[in-house]
């Protein structure tokens, strides 16, 4: 309960104080930001894409069925700079997922946080330096 | 045999430093003492720039000097306002839902200037020639003309996405360029801003030091704005090594279309076509 708390706080203080500027492309009229839920998923599929890369699941409810969900974190490039990567999940995986759900109560949401394999991974709201471009590829030094 | 002592050695290293120093200055802007910074080039604001703070240049609620958050607004005209109202922005003060934005850009449009520099302003390359100065943007793999060659703005420009810009030495450290010619249909910035034709806009670089150039734009567009109003000032813009791999950051109507179907049908984004 402590951590369940500790996390949430610290979330919530993330979240407060984190640049909105990674909620570019799409504003987020769409999303109840007010809430967050944290959720145990199987992956199905990960797109990798602009505007938003997409992460496919499905979850089970409280009755045990399985809900099909998919959520959006930012763009190629932003989310590569926070260490996620074209190649990172493949259906099966296994994930503990954070997300700001839809106020319509649709199965989607945006990814706060996602944990995969014991790491733990930022989504939308966090501010980190692009790491890609910084260094050039061996053979395109000058 | 002559022999050098060790005063004359430094009288003459003294001297050799002088005369170095004076030559830099002659052409270089004097760093302020102490500030740790090596002075910028004359004429020069080419390289490879990236906002200081690295998210600075997204703009995700419009104009940076001016964002949609309810305590700043442009000063419209009436007819600006109601340009203003047709514009339904997914952020800002008047954002809705994803079914009823009609944001251009989010059907792959090009953003036009000056979005291009309001809204994913990224690593950005300048490169110069006596001619011309050619602005390359990380969104979209843009790139923009600035002539130099001392031609003037056109009188009566058939519109296009990036207009048409002149540029000009006011001082050593300070580029200043002016666009006309912008295409209407495109907005100024995230919060959903109109202009029309009559749109002028005026970009001042100043390269502060070799390591810093600050960006201002201001708008002016008497059809819509009833005075002049800056969207950003001296946005800080650090220089970058020039081996910077700039990343690539496209709108793909494919890859559009393949986000919103997946997530459209479920009431996330607008599906990808006109409104």
């Amino acid at each position: 309960m402590k951590l369940r708390l500790r996390t949430t706080c610290a979330l919530a203080f993330s979240l407060a104080f984190a640049p909105a500027v990674l909620l570019a492309h799409h504003g987020s009229a769409l999303y109840d930001t007010s809430k967050r839920i944290t959720v145990q998923a199987v992956v199905t599929d990960w797109l990798w894409a602009n505007p938003h890369c997409l992460l496919e699941f499905d979850v089970k409810d409280d009755k045990g069925n399985s809900v099909h969900w998919n959520a959006e974190v930012s763009n190629p490039q932003d989310m590569t700079a926070q260490g996620w990567s074209r190649k990172m999940f493949k259906p099966g995986d296994q994930v503990t997922l954070t997300l700001i759900p839809a106020k319509n109560g649709e199965p989607i949401g945006r990814i706060v946080e996602v944990v995969l394999n014991g790491k733990t991974y930022a989504g939308f709201g966090s501010a980190r330096p692009p790491a890609s471009g910084s260094t050039p590829p061996e053979n395109s030094k000058q | 045999m002559f022999h050098l002592t060790n005063p004359v050695l430094a009288a003459i290293a003294g001297c050799t430093l002088l005369f170095v120093a004076n030559a830099q200055t002659a052409d270089r802007k004097t760093a302020e003492p102490g500030s740790g910074r090596a002075p910028a080039p004359v004429h020069d604001i080419s390289g490879i720039w990236q906002p200081e703070n690295w998210l600075a240049g997204i703009g995700p609620n419009g104009a940076f000097n001016m964002p949609g958050d309810g305590k700043h607004e442009p000063p419209y005209t009436a007819y600006g306002l109601e340009l203003f109202k047709r514009n339904k922005p997914s952020n800002g003060t008047t954002e809705v839902g994803p079914a009823d934005e009609n944001d251009p850009s989010h059907q792959c449009d090009p953003q036009g200037f000056p979005r291009e520099n309001l809204f994913e302003l990224r690593a950005t390359q300048i490169i110069q020639n006596p001619l011309e100065t050619v602005i390359l943007y990380t969104y979209g793999r843009i790139f923009r003309i600035v002539w130099t060659d001392g031609r003037e703005l056109p009188k009566d420009p058939d519109p296009r996405w990036f207009g048409y810009s002149v540029g000009k030495w006011k001082d050593d450290y300070t580029f200043v360029v002016e666009t006309n010619g912008t295409d209407e249909r495109t907005w100024l910035d995230n919060a959903g801003r109109p202009h029309s034709d009559e749109l002028r806009v005026e970009e001042v670089f100043h390269r502060a030091d070799r390591d810093r150039l600050e960006i201002t734009l201001t708008i002016d567009d008497p059809k819509v704005y009833s005075k002049p109003w800056m969207a950003m000032n001296k946005l800080p813009m650090k220089l970058m090594p020039a081996t910077f791999d700039i990343p690539e950051m496209m709108c793909s109507p494919t890859e559009l279309a393949e986000c919103n179907r997946r997530h459209a049908a479920k009431g996330g984004h607008a599906p990808a076509r006109p409104k």
